[in-house]
């Protein structure tokens, strides 16, 4: 077999006919006499284990060959340890989120709907975000994503409804002294002509006053402190003021210009690679299917799955016992209808698959 | 289990080699010897590119097949039985040249790997000038290969040279196919970047 790599004719002829060393028939015949001298007093299990044991040593680079990407430094972990992983990790987000939505609904009356709870409590807001939450919750699967993603719609919420507050302060200053912070001066904040000014450094400002950090893209990235940011959000007063009469300027619910604003956004565009959790489901759901095909065989077969940029599968390689024979192109076609999500990387090659037969 | 070893030519060329292997674990000595003729010059010829010695090839051979007839207890029948013997002819060969107590760096006029492309070139052309540079081009080639490391040298002799399909192969190395494709891809290029530093390369034999 040639391959892609040509060698000179002469020598390509000269290893594909290499002739078996020249020696009359005579002398093959006495050598194989010789063997048969030998056999006959030897005895069936004598040999030594090692002898039939695989011999050759990993070449230098091979492993760099058959798991090129960044997974291949990871430990070998099969599919079943991967869905494990992801179920107990579910789990427990599920368990963390029915938590949150007992304890908010201990807090407040029963309500038959959430829109005619949002007329009548005083906790209205409260118990929206979190039973928004809890929904939207529920179909991500990539947390890290999702929580940054979350973070950022409740900083800018807050910075819009305190922006808010802050305009509607100069026709009521008392309202907001109730707060963490000291009476907020508007001429120090400087909003003495919050008419004026563009929408996109009153959040800003206004998450000076509850002594954040003064950089809203900063703040969306690095802030710890999310209790105080779901307080903020659950606060009622000014979200409920801002509600009837949104000013032209602020736009709260649309991303701002700043494109460090914007995280959510750019994250999608820039994940690097499929998210562990993600390849399991996306595996998952065809392994059975890949399992069947090698029903009946006695040894695993494996198969490594490589994902393109777009999230489809460009291409399935079986090795073990299936490889070679009409199971590894059904694994093939079975594993080929995997999808992910689009990542950045040119393409992604998954942990290898472990296909036990069934 | 002592069985009588028949060393006359059995008639049975149809038998395949797992019916053999089955016989000679049932006690049919004869079984054995026609195994033994049917692979006997592969073996041998793999055991002179791994060892480039014909002497040490011979014991190799009739070692492998020794240990073969020893090991018929613990042949699964997973594999074929030919890649089964070739992997005992590999992993002897292996220890006899790492128990060697100095290792050949270059390669020798009385090569028997070299004879073995004369012997065939001297029968099909007779011209002294293309018998010299057949000869000086097999030596080359002789040294790139043993420029290689042990796995792909052993790989690519036995698909290259010996004609084992990847399968095969992977069988006798314990490797997936897609490794044994790797490292036939890598030794021929290798073998390409010695066979240029040495003058020979396509674009010169084209021209």
């Amino acid at each position: 077999m040639k391959g892609d790599v040509q060698l000179p004719e002469e020598a390509e002829s000269m290893l594909a006919g290499w002739p078996v060393p020249e020696r009359s028939e005579s002398t093959w015949d006495a050598g194989a006499n010789k063997i048969l001298d030998v056999v006959a007093s030897t005895e069936i299990g004598s040999t030594d284990n090692s002898l039939l044991a695989a011999p050759m040593p990993e070449e230098a680079g091979e492993g760099e060959q058959v798991m090129k990407s960044g997974v291949e430094s990871k430990p070998s972990q099969s599919l079943a340890d991967l869905a494990k992983a992801a179920i107990v990790e579910k789990e427990e987000e599920a368990n963390e989120l029915v938590r949150a939505g007992l304890s908010l609904a201990k807090e407040d009356d029963r309500a038959p709907e959430p829109s005619v709870a949002e007329a009548q409590s005083p906790h209205a807001e409260s118990r929206q975000s979190g039973v928004v939450d809890i929904r939207r919750a529920k179909p991500k699967t990539d947390s890290g994503s999702g929580k940054t993603i979350g973070g950022i719609i409740a900083v800018l919420g807050v910075a819009a409804a305190v922006a808010l507050y802050v305009s509607s302060q100069q026709k009521e200053p008392g309202q907001f002294a109730a707060g963490p912070s000291a009476p907020v001066d508007p001429a120090a904040a400087g909003l003495e002509e919050p008419a004026a000014e563009p929408a996109g450094p009153e959040p800003e400002k206004a998450l000076e006053i509850d002594q954040l950090p003064a950089e809203t893209g900063k703040v969306a990235r690095a802030t710890p402190n999310a209790r105080s940011v779901k307080k903020l959000a659950a606060t009622p007063e000014p979200v409920a003021a801002a509600k009837p009469e949104p000013a032209p300027n602020m736009k709260a619910e649309e991303p701002p210009d700043d494109p460090e604003m914007r995280p959510a956004a750019k994250d999608e565009a820039t994940r690097l690679q499929p998210a562990t959790g993600e390849l399991t489901s996306a595996l998952g759901a065809h392994l059975g299917a890949a399992r069947a095909c090698v029903a009946g065989q006695s040894a695993p077969s494996s198969a490594l799955v490589v994902f393109g940029a777009d999230g489809r599968v460009k291409g399935v390689t079986v090795a073990g016992p299936a490889a070679g024979t009409p199971s590894a192109s059904c694994i093939r076609s079975a594993l080929m209808r995997a999808r992910v999500k689009r990542f950045a990387k040119p393409s992604f090659a998954a942990p290898t698959l472990t296909i036990r037969p069934m | 289990m002592r069985h009588r070893i028949a060393t006359a030519r059995p008639a049975m060329p149809k038998t395949t080699d797992r019916e053999l292997v089955d016989a000679a674990r049932e006690g049919d000595g004869d079984a054995f010897g026609v195994f033994v003729r049917r692979h006997q010059k592969r073996i041998y010829r793999l055991a002179v590119h791994m060892l480039r010695d014909a002497a040490e090839a011979e014991d190799v051979t009739q070692d492998a097949f020794v240990r073969a007839y020893g090991a018929l207890d613990r042949f699964d029948g997973r594999s074929e039985p030919f890649t089964w013997l070739y992997r005992i002819a590999v992993n002897l060969s292996l220890n006899a040249i790492r128990s060697r107590k100095t290792q050949r760096k270059a390669t020798t006029p009385d090569d028997p790997r070299i004879e073995g492309q004369m012997v065939e070139r001297r029968a099909s052309h007779a011209d002294p000038s293309r018998l010299s540079s057949d000869r000086e081009m097999a030596a080359a080639l002789c040294d790139a290969i043993d420029e290689l490391s042990e796995t792909l040298r052993t790989t690519l002799v036995l698909v290259t040279i010996d004609g084992l399909s990847h399968q095969e192969a992977a069988d006798v190395l314990g490797c997936p196919e897609g490794t044994v494709a790797w490292r036939v891809h890598e030794a021929r290029r290798k073998l390409r970047v010695a066979l240029d530093k040495r003058g020979y390369s396509p674009k010169a034999e084209v021209g």
